[in-house]
Order: structure tokens, then C-alpha cells, then sequence
């Protein structure tokens, strides 16, 4: 009988339309890099949870129309993660009734001592955007993909649809306004979160 | 910060990714089936008992499709759907329908499993209970009060470790004379979510817990398949349905 934890993402994404289980693998390997994109992209780890949801949910909706070029499924995800927090909610309204669904046991802090952690690595996340909110959301896309999600140029364009060689120049751009070399106009992150909410 | 770096998230809890990785497949098990075929799974019976006892109490006002609010996975509760459920089953259970076989009593018994879906909600009491036999109640809407009775075939020797045993295929029929079947069964030791596939073709997620499962969809379909999921991943075992009992039923 097969064993979807030795199949490679691609032959998952074959198998998941007649049998969910492999999407559901899917998931199980790529989950937390997907969270941790949507967490500081956002800034907010609730909403970063739910959307990691719905980053799924919406891969699978559009898993017919993407043939994978790389043998793992995460730059592709990370791809929809950058469009499904960019549009967070629109996202949000269409996976709705979905989002409601899901058991109480898998939203909010497990104890105090996780409550402490997660506020902590919220204000975290805040400083972090706060800093890279002086460069482009174009910046930010290869900042988060290459630097803090740790893609390589090439993944990084997959995820974006974009050429490698626009990856490496945004990224350069990126690190000559953080370290003061190039004028800088201040971009405000925090309307991810409140479209979201 | 220096150069970029990357702030830390907290990793999730197992348990947490566990539980979205199950929703996830529930819902892209619903939304990768046709809808109108609809389908519904709910708790299980025992195979220890020696006699089965099988209450349906679905009410509600009727309407032209019975079962268009039922769902092909479980859903969360609404507040007091389960009491509700509950309550009705146990008075079926208390007053029986003329010429109906003697059934357990409902309020003696335990519950084994629940299961909703939808304005649907399914309570099994008295699972692997020997000398008590089984009593599950359905209630939904559209569809009103009845209750059907079968015997089993005795007790089947349980499943092994991430198998899933089938005890039992009872097909009924609703007001309106749509037919329904409940399937109910035991899962092995490790099984954490089973899925049924069908004669045609459609899938039903069932509840499992407490080493039983229980489903149940509109139509008279048989199960073919089920995929059961384990630590080590999913497999897909062949099912040879028993043969679908309508003959023992009463209301």
C-alpha cells in the first residue's frame, strides 16, 4: 500500500485530488515555514495560524494549474502564502466558513507560559516589520523569501513569478536602503493586518 | 535588528498542526465531491454485542431534499446540538413503535461517540458494551421522527493495528423516500481518521474514537475502500461490504 511520507511533493500534488491524505502530507511538511512566512508577514500569530489555513486551502483550489519545477512543494506555497496575505481579506471572506470550522483546540495560546512566548515573538515580529517597513513591498517579498525564509534565488523567483535576476537586484536594493547607502521612503506594513481583521 | 535578520516564530504545538492538517482534508474532501450527493458519517457500534440496536430520530419539517444540509465530513456542534440529539434519542429509545423489537435503554448507557454534521448530529451510547447491544440516534432536519431496529450478525474479532473493520451496513429510508446508509465499524490501534470511498465514487470522512467509527450518506451506495491515516502516513484498505440490512427496521 503506498505511504504518502515517502512520495515527493509533486506526486502529492498528483495524487491529492482523489485522495485528500496526500494533501494533508503536504501540509504536515511545509505547515510551519508557511506559518512562519505568514507570521512575519503580518506580525500578528493568530491571524498568521488561519491564514496558514487558507494558504492551503487555496493552494488545493489552485493545485491543477501549477506544475512544480522544483521537487519540493514550499516555493510554490510560499508563492500563494505571498498572494493569500497580500489579499488577506478577500482571502479571508472566501475561506470563511471554512476558518469556522476549525475545532477550538487549534486557535490561541496552550498555557501561560506559551501566552508569554508568543507575546514576546510578537513584539518581535513588530520590530522586525517596523525596520524593513522603509523599503518596497517589492523589497520586502525577496527579504522575506530569501533572507527569513530561507529560499534560494531561484526558489525566491518561483515563489514571485519573477526573473532571477530581479530577485538579486531587489534584494541588493533592499540592503543598501537598510544599511543607509540609498534613500529610503518609509512603506507601512501594518495594513496587512487590519485588511485581515 | 542587524543586516535583515529574520525574527523568530514560536513553533507551533504538534497537536495544533495535527488538528488543521485533519480540518484541511475534511475540507478539501468536501469540496472535492459533488454536493448534491451529500454525505454524512457518524459514531459506531460494537462488534462485541449480540444483539444491535440500531434508533434513528430525525426531525425536523420536512422539506424536498431530506438530507441537503448533510455534510461528507464532521463539523463542529452548534451549542445545544448534541443535549438536543441526545435528549430525542433517548426518548425513541423509551418509547418504542408498536410491533418494534425491545431496544436498549438509551439513558442507561454511555456515550460512545458523537458525531455532527451540519444541523446533523449522531450519538452512539452502549458501544462495546456486551450485554447491552447499541442504540445511535440521528437528528437533523427536513426529515421526521423515526426509529429503525436491526440485529447484527454477532460479534466480529476486532482490527488490527491501523485496519478498520466493517460491522455493519444499514440502509433506511427518510420521509420523503430518499434512502440513507449508516456504516459502522472498529478501527485498530494507531488509526487517527478514516475516509470511506464508496461504490460511486464519493467519499465520506468518518468520526472515529474510542476504537470505534461510524458514518452514514443519502443514497444506497456500499463502501469499496477506506484510507486510514496513522502516524507512518496513510494507507488504503479494500472493504468488502456485508450485505446492506433493510429488512429489520421499524418506526
Amino acid at each position: 500500500m503506498p505511504s504518502f511520507s515517502e512520495a515527493a511533493d509533486p506526486e502529492l500534488l498528483t495524487m491529492a485530488g482523489g485522495q485528500p491524505e496526500a494533501f494533508g502530507e503536504l501540509f504536515k511538511r511545509h505547515s510551519r515555514s508557511v506559518y512562519a512566512y505568514c507570521a512575519r508577514r503580518t506580525g500578528n500569530l493568530d491571524l498568521a495560524e488561519d491564514l496558514t489555513s487558507v494558504v492551503f486551502l487555496e493552494a488545493f483550489r489552485r493545485r491543477r494549474k501549477v506544475k512544480l519545477s522544483n521537487a519540493s512543494a514550499l516555493p510554490w506555497l510560499l508563492g500563494v502564502a505571498n498572494n493569500v496575505v497580500r489579499n488577506a481579506a478577500r482571502s479571508a471572506r472566501r475561506y470563511r466558513s471554512a476558518l469556522d470550522r476549525i475545532p477550538a483546540s487549534a486557535n490561541g495560546a496552550s498555557s501561560e507560559e506559551d501566552a508569554l512566548e508568543r507575546f514576546r515573538a510578537q513584539e518581535a515580529l513588530g520590530r522586525a516589520l517596523e525596520a524593513i517597513s522603509t523599503l518596497t513591498r517589492a523589497e520586502q517579498d525577496v527579504v522575506l523569501l530569501v533572507l527569513w525564509s530561507d529560499l534560494t534565488y531561484a526558489d525566491a523567483a518561483t515563489a514571485l513569478g519573477i526573473p532571477v535576476g530581479t530577485v538579486r537586484s531587489r534584494l541588493a536594493s533592499a540592503r543598501a536602503k537598510f544599511n543607509g547607502s540609498a534613500p529610503a521612503t518609509k512603506t507601512t506594513t501594518t495594513p496587512l493586518i487590519e485588511e485581515a481583521q | 535588528m542587524n543586516d535583515l535578520e529574520a525574527p523568530p516564530v514560536p513553533n507551533l504545538s504538534d497537536l495544533r498542526l495535527s488538528t488543521r492538517q485533519a480540518h484541511l482534508v475534511r475540507e478539501i474532501t468536501v469540496h472535492n465531491r459533488d454536493w448534491r450527493r451529500g454525505g454524512l458519517t457518524v459514531g459506531s457500534s460494537a462488534f462485541v454485542a449480540a444483539i444491535a440496536t440500531v434508533a434513528l430520530v430525525l426531525a425536523g419539517p420536512g422539506t424536498a431534499n431530506a438530507f441537503a444540509a448533510w455534510t461528507p465530513a464532521p463539523t463542529t456542534p452548534a451549542p445545544g446540538q448534541v443535549s438536543s440529539a441526545e435528549a430525542a434519542c433517548e426518548r425513541a429509545a423509551a418509547q418504542p413503535p408498536p410491533g418494534a423489537p425491545p431496544r436498549v435503554g438509551a439513558g442507561a448507557s454511555q456515550v460512545s461517540l458523537v458525531d455532527t454534521r451540519g444541523p446533523f448530529t449522531l450519538v452512539l451510547f452502549g458501544a462495546n458494551t456486551p450485554t447491552q447491544g447499541v442504540l445511535m440516534c440521528v437528528r437533523g432536519p427536513s426529515i421526521s421522527p423515526s426509529s429503525h431496529m436491526s440485529q447484527s450478525n454477532g460479534s466480529l474479532p476486532a482490527p488490527g493495528p491501523g485496519r478498520l473493520t466493517l460491522d455493519r451496513l444499514q440502509g433506511e429510508t427518510a420521509d420523503n423516500g430518499q434512502p440513507y446508509t449508516i456504516a459502522e465499524g472498529s478501527i485498530g490501534s494507531g488509526v487517527t481518521a478514516a475516509t470511506l470511498t464508496l461504490t460511486d465514487g464519493s467519499k465520506v470522512v468518518a468520526t472515529t474514537g474510542n476504537g470505534l467509527f461510524l458514518a452514514w450518506w443519502p443514497g444506497s451506495a456500499v463502501v469499496t475502500s477506506a484510507t486510514l491515516t496513522t502516524s507512518t502516513g496513510a494507507t488504503t484498505q479494500s472493504i468488502i461490504s456485508p450485505t446492506r440490512d433493510t429488512g429489520s427496521s421499524g418506526n
